[in-house]
């Protein structure tokens, strides 16, 4: 039987292993925000899984059409967009092929990235008043990028 | 020899002619992002419209005063993205 990885587990682990990548933010990326103080260092990068739909209406249980987001917390607006841009270029040119991960192994094709939004946190433009909410305000740099994955070949059973 | 040859209109024939299954479409992507997560007031769910805009165009979008960060998440709240998770269920979305 084929059970498909974890898809976030692996991105987040691949986002770890760039170099380029660490030379900006140490390994700090994250699939959601951490609470801990000990690790809620900025900047720092979220990755969200939004959706994997199977790419057709096929009894193969294989391939998905995976849907992230990346997102780029803290520092100074011009080192939130270098390390989403980074990211999103990494993404672009080194995404595609196999990977054998300690989260699983993947195969990922036609990544396509979308453009890079750079918004403060939106309880800003929300219109939270109040020093002690918009004290808080962090820059933010995004993108979305949409992957074609299957699993790799040391998946199945 | 036989020849086609396009209407010069054929663009313009071509992007009415889809109004109604570009307007289903979008009418499922309504119904479907209200659904992608327990709502508890239900006020994010009914501020979701669909709408037409120039001549030929469809979307969808949400009104609420909370829609930007329920569907991008912020520092304290979690990504939902009922939008672009109805979007991809209902056809190749990719992002822009």
């Amino acid at each position: 039987m084929i059970v498909l990885p974890d898809w976030l587990a692996c991105l987040s682990e691949w986002f770890r292993d760039q170099d380029e990548l660490a030379d900006l933010i140490d390994d700090r990326v994250f699939t959601e925000m951490p609470k801990a103080p000990e690790l809620k260092v900025f900047p720092l990068m979220v990755v969200t899984q939004l959706s994997d739909p199977p790419i057709a209406n096929h009894p193969a249980h294989w391939a998905v059409r995976g849907l992230f987001q990346v997102d780029v917390w803290g520092g100074r607006k011009a080192e939130t967009w270098t390390i989403a841009e980074t990211a999103r270029a990494l993404t672009s040119q080194r995404l595609t092929g196999a990977h054998d991960l300690s989260a699983g192994s993947f195969v990922a094709a036609g990544v396509t990235p979308g453009g890079i939004r750079r918004t403060p946190d939106m309880r800003a433009t929300a219109g939270v008043d109040g020093e002690a909410e918009t004290s808080k305000v962090r820059p933010r740099a995004s993108f979305d990028f949409t992957v074609v994955l299957h699993p790799g070949a040391s998946t199945g059973s | 020899m036989s020849r086609f040859v396009a209407s010069p209109f054929l663009n313009d024939l071509l992007a009415t002619a889809t109004i109604p299954a570009r307007q289903s479409v979008a009418a499922e992507i309504r119904r479907d992002a209200q659904n992608v997560w327990p709502n508890a007031t239900g006020d994010y769910d009914r501020s979701i419209v669909t709408f037409t805009y120039g001549d030929s165009g469809v979307g969808v979008e949400a009104n609420d005063p909370g829609a930007i960060p329920i569907e991008y998440g912020s520092e304290d709240t979690p990504v939902q993205a009922p939008m672009r998770t109805a979007a991809a269920r209902n056809g190749r979305f990719e992002p822009s």
